[in-house]
């Protein structure tokens, strides 16, 4: 029998409106709608003045401006108070010389952690864990990664996300495993059999079967 | 009494920069953001702040500064 004391903590989809919210941030208040006509990557981490997480801000440091160039803001989330980001990041900019220049979201009440099921309880019912929610200008998800408090996130593999999704928007195309940008992309498979014939006599694509085949994009081709 | 919190989160620059841009002319948050070189949700952050401060206000897409 179900247990009904016990939270139901919800986790939106790919696919689904990213759920609203205002929120005390290091840079003021901020309302999800602010990032509208923007990309956003919205991450928890699981508490400020810990060591895996300090390696991931300067690492999300590392990767914004890169970001930026791709339409793509970042907001950091944990459920530590506005005086203690802000004493985080005067630190790692004391210790380590980088200066945090994303918001982070003071989530005291859990309000956008639970919205977003970035407490895992299994796991930890007081620390957000290490979510990442990417969300598309028209403030859609698009992805979502999940991490333990334990396992530092791979900045590449997040760059490489927004590249390959922002990718299939414009191109409408699939993204191979390992994709990088230039590399070919995959064709969506025919969805009948007379486009498979032709599929596989076209001779712009490299057809590895009917339902498998790849191509450059237009603007890799040079 | 209790500590209390700061106001605003904005500085005194930010706030002057805002206003004077928008007593040359009403402006977007977009055309505002394009002025003063900051990310569009910076910008809508602090106009709106500036309009809970009484600062601004907004009338239809356009933000005007309060006599």
């Amino acid at each position: 029998m179900e247990n009904s004391s016990e939270k139901v903590y919800s986790l939106p989809r790919i696919g689904d409106s990213a759920p609203q919210f205002e929120a005390t941030t290091t840079q003021g208040t901020i309302k999800l709608e602010d990032y509208k006509g923007s990309w956003l990557i919205l991450f928890s981490h699981p508490a400020d003045f810990t060591p895996v997480c300090t390696t991931e801000f300067v690492a999300f440091q590392g990767i914004y401006p890169q970001l930026r160039e791709l339409n793509t803001e970042l907001l950091g989330l944990s459920v530590d108070s506005l005086p203690a980001h802000i004493a985080w990041i005067r630190n790692i900019e004391e210790k380590q010389n980088v200066k945090i220049e994303f918001p982070v979201i003071a989530d005291l009440s859990k309000d956008v952690a639970i919205k977003y099921g970035m407490i895992h309880p299994g796991e930890s019912t007081t620390e957000t864990n290490r979510a990442v929610f990417v969300i598309d200008d028209k403030q859609v998800i698009r992805a979502i990664i999940y991490y333990p408090l334990t396992t530092g996130r791979n900045m590449d593999e997040i760059l490489r996300l927004v590249k390959a999704l922002q990718t299939t928007e414009v191109h409408k195309v699939s993204t191979p495993a390992g994709w990088v940008p230039g590399e070919k992309v995959v064709v969506p498979p025919p969805a009948s059999q007379q486009l498979a014939e032709e599929r596989v006599a076209d001779k712009e694509l490299e057809v590895v079967d009917w339902y498998f085949a790849k191509k450059e994009l237009a603007s890799t081709k040079e | 009494m209790p500590c209390g919190k700061g106001k605003t989160s904005l500085t005194a620059t930010e706030i002057n920069m805002i206003i004077d841009l928008l007593k040359e002319k009403p402006l977007t948050d977009l055309e505002v953001s394009e002025k003063l070189s900051l990310p569009l949700f910076k910008t809508r952050s602090k106009l709106r702040e500036l309009v809970q401060l009484n600062y601004l206000e907004q009338m239809n897409e356009k933000y005007v500064v309060v006599d």
